[in-house]
């Protein structure tokens, strides 16, 4: 006869170990609560990265068979689904770590033009936050993580005093920001969580630029070794690995009781029981999850009696333009690799000259992809063959500048994640679909971009490469989504209150992307990790109050 | 500069991708010597394979530094075409139309007019692109070419040491 083995109860369960999942298991362990992190993938190995293999020794790498650890996930594995005339093109990391292991790194801090957009303009529904409620916790992001930047606050940007060394910007760089000055456009410098020293016992940016293959030696933020690592020392945390959650489940009372999984290599369904459940799976995955958590209690998805999880999706839009400056035309050829990615910000300017626009909310511009870079794609959009071909891309390679302006996208009700039970993955586990289309606002905006790409190109007096007015990116393609299980607080319109804890399910909080009221034009990492931390603050009071 | 064409900016846009991985930079590492360039093409024909020779040397030929044949484009077209699919028809027809022409056969001077001719169909801006990409991406095309300095270990980063492309004096140090 087998004794009855009682199942570990677990605290907390947190599903995702990214920006969200990481954090939220980091501050709630340090203070002491047993926490369980499922984890849909494993652990990436640094010593395997392409950080240091050169285009050319990366081509020769596949002609033997030989390719780069594989940060995304193959859609063959987890399909999503979307109506042939709205593509939406979604990147998902499942493994230790999630996007952090290969994200941008732009830092930039939500303020009150931001917060109060909402409530001015009337679209959407009111931040639950002002800057006040978040600022003392981006002071400790900036601290802990370490951020660089200058001290250059606008009232679009603010910032703090721990921020680490800003990197000295490019040729390019400075060309732009002096273009800018002269037509009353305030490029300031860029803030990126790169360590531009030695910090928290991170070692420095050794300025390879390679950030996008993964950092060999974690010199900027990722969840994995600046949140999980810790977290482990504390002894209060397990992860769980290839663990793929399906759903949140509900006891009869309708409170949250586990979270129901399987594993990946296996297809084995697993439950874990839990007092309370951090969902913290990235956006549009967390919403999955939430949206297929059916039960009597909540019968389209947990949590969702407002019908607003799902709903409201919205990402960001971008285009590139590039140009080349006359000042370095022919001119010597530096190492261009900085911290990977622009050293400038132009930080959105549109609220402050009190003329009505057609368009509701903001932009704000990076400038990606400025001096020598490893490679010379501009040469297809270069006329003609031959001897002068040949130069014409020589003595233009020194002098690229990029220009990539974000836009806020608003959140709409029809742009939405669904889950379609006709259509299942591996698991039985429905999948998802995507419904989502740019508006005209966002296109009305788009004008203002490209006006304003122009007019600091113009004043650079430089060489603009040919490009298509009006077009954008494609939708996704900013790994930003945002706003499908929202915070605010009448719980008829909003899922989320201003702690990111469910209105209907107390013992539910939903730390990532999604619990945005609006996407803003600015990244979304450090505010994540902001309101993450801030959320599990609350939540361990709560739970030393027995309030949860 | 007037150039290109009209699709430019949709096909160029993700020259630099902010997440996905477009910059493969490295460090002055040991690294296995490259594969050996193919003693022979695997999908073309030994023909074809001479004439996208002259093509992709038309586009960028030797000059002080070395051209598309010595980074070995040619090598790499032959790859991409065997491995994509779509790329395969567009070749076929375009290879016989210059068949038609007895391109391989002409001097270079009617070779470059044929180019000339041809520069706004979309096969030639097809092999422009192939070449392109695998030129600047190879040793000779990035290095020696292009002067290409960066995926190394650095200490630190001095960025724009002249005064004269800065907004304003006390910006300098």
């Amino acid at each position: 006869m087998m004794a009855a083995r009682s199942e570990p109860v677990y605290d907390v369960v947190v599903i995702g170990s990214g920006a969200a999942g990481g954090m939220a298991a980091w501050n709630l362990t340090r203070q002491g609560v047993n926490v369980l992190v499922l984890d849909a993938g494993e652990r990436f190995d640094r010593a395997k990265y392409w950080s240091h293999v050169k285009p050319w020794q990366a081509t020769a790498r596949h002609d033997r068979g030989q390719y780069a650890p594989p940060f995304y996930l193959d859609t063959k594995e987890q399909p999503y689904l979307t109506p042939q005339d709205k593509p939406f093109e979604l990147i998902r990391v499942w493994g230790r770590g999630g996007k952090t292991n290969v994200w941008g790194r732009v830092s930039l801090r939500y303020s009150d033009v931001d917060f109060e957009g909402p409530a001015k303009d009337g679209w959407g529904v009111p931040w639950p936050i002002r800057y006040k409620d978040i600022s003392p916790y981006y002071d400790k992001v900036d601290q802990f993580i370490g951020v660089c930047g200058g001290l250059d606050d606008q009232d679009s940007l603010p910032g703090s005093k721990y921020m680490l060394p800003a990197p000295a910007p490019r040729c390019g760089e400075r060309l732009l920001q002096k273009a800018g000055k002269k037509v009353g456009v305030s490029i300031v410098a860029g803030r990126r969580a790169v360590l531009t020293k030695p910090h928290n016992g991170h070692p420095a940016c050794h300025y390879c630029g390679a950030c996008g293959s993964g950092c060999d030696v974690g010199a900027f933020f990722n969840s994995s070794d600046y949140l999980i690592d810790p977290a482990m020392k504390t002894g209060k945390l397990k992860v769980i690995d290839n663990a793929v959650v399906a759903r949140v489940l509900v006891d009869d009372k309708g409170l949250a009781n586990g979270v129901q999984y399987f594993d990946r290599k296996t297809k084995e369904e697993h439950k874990v029981k839990a007092r309370v459940v951090v969902v913290g799976a990235s956006c549009v995955d967390s919403t999955r999850i939430l949206l297929n958590s059916k039960s009597t209690a909540y019968p389209n998805g947990i949590g969702n009696s407002s019908d607003a999880i799902g709903r409201y999706l919205c990402e960001q839009i971008r285009f590139h333009v590039y140009a080349f400056l006359p000042e370095l035309l022919d001119g010597p050829v530096y190492d261009d690799s900085g911290i990977g990615g622009e050293h400038i910000y132009l930080p959105r300017f549109n609220h402050r000259d009190g003329r009505k626009r057609d368009y509701i909310r903001g932009f704000g511009m990076q400038f990606w992809g400025c001096g020598a870079q490893g490679g010379a794609s501009y040469a297809k959009a270069l006329p003609g063959f031959g001897v002068d071909f040949k130069k014409a891309v020589k003595r233009r390679y020194p002098a690229l500048v990029a220009l990539h302006p974000y836009g806020e996208t608003l959140g709409r009700a029809e742009n939405r994640i669904t889950v379609d039970e006709a259509s299942v993955d591996a698991y039985g586990v429905p999948h998802l679909k995507i419904e989502y289309l740019i508006g005209e606002n966002e296109h009305r905006m788009a004008e203002e971009m490209y006006d304003t790409c122009e007019q600091i190109l113009r004043s650079a007096k430089a060489e603009i490469l040919p490009y298509e007015r009006g077009w954008l990116d494609n939708a996704g393609s900013a790994i930003h989504e945002h706003g499908t299980c929202r915070m605010g607080e009448d719980p008829k319109k909003s899922p989320l209150n201003g702690f990111n804890q469910m209105h209907d399910v107390k013992n539910v909080f939903v730390v990532d992307g999604s619990s945005f009221s609006t996407a803003s034009e600015k990244n979304p990492t450090l505010t994540i990790l902001a309101l993450a931390w801030r959320a599990t603050d609350y939540l361990a009071d709560q739970m030393k109050r027995g309030h949860v | 500069m007037k150039i290109a064409t009209a699709a430019t900016s949709a096909a160029f846009a993700p020259l630099l991708a902010e997440v996905t991985g477009a910059e493969h930079h490295s460090h002055e590492l040991m690294e296995q010597p490259p594969a050996p360039l193919a003693t022979g093409p695997e999908y073309f024909s030994k023909g074809d394979y001479e004439t996208i020779s002259k093509l992709v040397d038309l586009i960028i030929p030797r000059t002080d530094t070395p051209g598309a044949v010595d980074a070995g484009v040619p090598h790499r077209i032959d790859v991409q075409v065997a491995a994509k699919l779509e790329l395969q028809e567009p070749f076929t027809k375009g290879l016989a139309e210059l068949a038609e022409k007895n391109f391989s056969a002409l001097p270079e001077p009617q070779q470059v007019a044929i180019l000339q001719a041809m520069s706004g169909d979309a096969f030639f801006k097809t092999v422009k692109d192939l070449t392109v990409d695998a030129y600047y991406a190879s040793e000779p095309g990035l290095v020696q070419e292009l002067g290409f300095k960066g995926n190394t270990f650095r200490a630190s980063f001095p960025g724009c040491t002249h005064p004269e492309h800065w907004a304003t004096e006390e910006h300098a140090q």
